[in-house]
């Protein structure tokens, strides 16, 4: 555990290093090729992720985050998803362009994810320390009984009751939040740089999620990775993110430190989620599992180019300019972006 | 695991009792006197009278059927018409024919139905999915002693590679137990794709793949074993229809198994044999089943913990 002490040290003494980016994303745009139609589930999307940082990325379901994600090791399924446009740069290789091979030696080992359903996400007919074995056995050369030793300490890691018995144990015989425990032992096998959460409470108990959420919170302190959080819930993104990204229709409407973006939120779709949010950061455990605003209007279908601004029917700034033009990213503080035109008027009006 | 086999095998013997009654009430209500067959032709009315009477056959029906189940417990499977004597040894004799067929058949079926459905699932939509499930859906509509008739003519009689006639050697094997399996062949390699894919899209393939892990690794260490759970139970449930098949094509190669000897027996009004096989096969289709219910508990973890 190296990186505990490396970890803190360069977020205060050593800025540089602390402030590189360990992954940019740039242009990234993902199409579903059907039969009968084509869906472009992500357009454009450019963010990075520093070193030690979360980074949370919200919205709406179907505003693209999950794609995003599995696009980043190119998880999805081709076909129908086909990553059109985009570079993916780790280490200063674009993951979008290298072999399927080489790909395999990053995921897992690099990049590492934890999945949303904890119930289907583990092999039900697998003892679960084989599970998280083999995620070891495969990008380091450890022998198998190495290998379980490893499980058995990654188990004790993500405070699992009774580690050495839970070995032997199948998917089935644990409850929702244990098995999460597990998805996380998998994710931090092989002490990955980058953690990809998607929705890694989504599908739990109310009392449960806090409990998990602080787990990786400890871990991402004592390991120094960086984490995507992905969530529904704007009081998790107060409490545990640096920077986030607000996403809607697949583009990215808005981006910044998370204390500027939810103090001052600088896209009326943010405002809007906010709206779901009654009192930010008091209440983490008042409202944890409902979904965010219920914003009028429906998310707009992906099959055909929207033309003008995705969120002008829903949006109560909206100008005539907004159903024609689509507004560019414009920086609108520090580190802090949006695709508003009417961002300079948000919060002052209806 | 005691007490689930211990309750499995209770409700085989009630089953086998219920098969039993309903088998010999099943012969009461058909015509034709037992004692005349038993006695044979040109036997004196005197001579059947004495045999009926020595038979037991004049007792009211319930006296009979109990006898007939302490028979049958005593191992008493009554008097063949045709070989004058306890049928069991005759059936037995037949028994390990019956079984090589079965087994034979069953093993195409693994080395050929799961791999083609495995293929089908790894190749979906294209050329050999495509190739794997016309031949399936053919398969399924062919009749098998239909099979069986095309098999003889083109490679036993028109080309001379296989025999088709009784038991010659293992070769002799060759064709009876395929016409047998063809439809479980299909039947498997259909349900072998169905499972495949469903499970290839399942969200623990996703998590092994984001694991790094290589696909064929995936498949063989994960995907294989969930996909195999559905596929065996089916494959252990047809065996029991695979008795009732080889009733057919036994007779069409001239097989010397339980099925030929069967046909003869009814042809001859040989009760006895008839019920011993009857009885035979429905023990078998009940042992069969248990044996699946044990794989099966063995392949999967989540019904091994109840
Ligand atoms: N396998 C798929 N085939 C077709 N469309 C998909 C597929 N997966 C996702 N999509 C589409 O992509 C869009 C974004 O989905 P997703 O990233 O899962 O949203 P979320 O933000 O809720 O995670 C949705 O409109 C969805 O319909
Ligand atoms: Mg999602």
């Amino acid at each position: 555990m190296t990186g505990a002490t490396e970890a803190t040290i360069s977020a205060s003494a050593m800025p540089d290093t602390a402030d590189a980016p360990i992954l940019r994303v740039s242009n990234l745009t993902v199409r579903f090729e059907m039969l009968a139609r084509t869906v472009q589930a992500v357009s454009d999307v450019s963010f990075e992720v520093k070193r030690g940082e979360t980074f949370a990325v919200v919205g709406e379901s179907g505003s693209g985050k999950s794609v995003t994600a599995l696009a980043l090791t190119r998880l999805l399924a081709v076909p129908p998803a086909r990553i059109a446009a985009g570079e993916v740069i780790l280490d200063d290789r674009d993951l979008l362009s290298l072999s399927e091979t080489e790909l395999r030696d990053i995921r897992g080992s690099d990049i590492a994810y934890i999945f949303q359903e904890p119930m289907t996400s583990l092999n039900p007919s697998m003892q679960i320390g084989r599970q998280i074995a083999e995620a070891v056995e495969r990008h380091r050369n450890a022998s198998q009984s190495a290998a379980m030793a490893r499980a058995r300490e990654l188990l004790e890691l993500v405070r699992m009751p009774d580690a050495e018995s839970r070995l032997a144990v199948y998917p089935h015989q644990l409850s929702g939040g244990m098995r999460q425990r597990v998805m996380i032992a998998i994710a931090l096998a092989c002490d990955p740089r980058l953690l990809v959460a998607d929705e890694p409470t989504t599908a739990l108990d109310v009392t449960i999620q806090a409990g998990i959420l602080a787990l990786l919170r400890d871990l991402q302190d004592q390991t120094g990775t960086g984490l995507i959080l992905i969530t529904h819930d704007l009081a998790v993104v107060a409490e545990t993110a640096d920077r986030m990204m607000v996403m809607y229709a697949g583009r990215k409407v808005e981006e910044g430190p998370v204390d500027a973006v939810l103090s001052s939120p600088r896209h009326p779709y943010t405002e809007g989620l906010m709206g779901a949010v009654p009192r930010l950061g008091s209440s983490l455990h008042a409202d944890a599992s409902k979904p965010l605003a219920e914003i009028p209007g429906l998310v707009p279908a992906l099959d055909r180019p929207i033309a003008g601004c995705a969120f002008a029917p829903r949006c109560s700034y909206a100008t005539g300019q907004c159903r024609s033009e689509r507004p560019a990213l414009t920086t609108v503080g520090q580190d802090h972006v949006s695709a508003c035109f009417e961002h300079a008027r948000i919060g002052t009006s209806p | 695991m005691a007490r689930y086999l211990s309750l499995r095998i209770l409700r085989a013997v009630a089953i086998a009792f219920a098969v039993v009654t309903i088998i010999f009430f099943l012969f009461e209500l058909i015509p034709g006197d037992q004692a005349m067959y038993i006695a044979g032709p040109g036997s004196t009315q005197a001579e059947i009278d004495a045999l009926r009477e020595r038979l037991g056959l004049n007792d009211p029906v319930i006296v009979r059927y109990v006898r007939h189940l302490v028979g049958l417990v005593q191992g008493d499977f009554g008097t063949s018409s045709v070989f004058k004597a306890d049928p069991l040894s005759y059936i037995l004799a037949r028994v390990p024919a019956t079984l090589a067929l079965t087994a034979a058949a069953i093993l195409l079926t693994i080395v050929i139905g799961i791999p083609a459905g495995i293929l089908a699932a790894l190749s979906h939509n294209r050329i050999p999915d495509l190739a794997i499930s016309i031949s399936v859906v053919a398969l399924l509509a062919i009749p098998n002693f239909w099979l069986g008739l095309l098999l003889i003519s083109l490679l036993s009689v028109e080309l001379g590679w296989l025999p088709s006639f009784g038991f010659t050697g293992w070769a002799s094997l060759v064709l009876p137990s395929l016409a047998l399996a063809a439809r479980l062949i299909a039947l498997v390699a259909r349900m072998t794709r169905g499972v495949m894919l469903e499970e290839l899209g399942r969200d623990y393939v996703r998590t092994a793949r984001s694991k790094g892990l290589h696909p064929s690794v995936i498949v063989i260490r994960h995907v294989l074993r969930n996909a195999m759970i559905p596929t065996v139970t089916v494959i252990g449930l047809q065996t029991g229809y695979l008795l009732g098949g080889s009733v057919v094509i036994e007779r069409l190669f001239a097989w010397p198994g339980i099925g030929d000897l069967m046909i003869n027996a009814i042809g001859q009004r040989d009760y006895a044999v008839v019920q011993g096989i009857t009885l035979l096969f429905v023990f078998g289709f009940l042992i069969i089943n248990l044996l699946v219910e044990v794989l099966y508990t063995f392949i999967n973890p989540r019904v091994r913990a109840v």
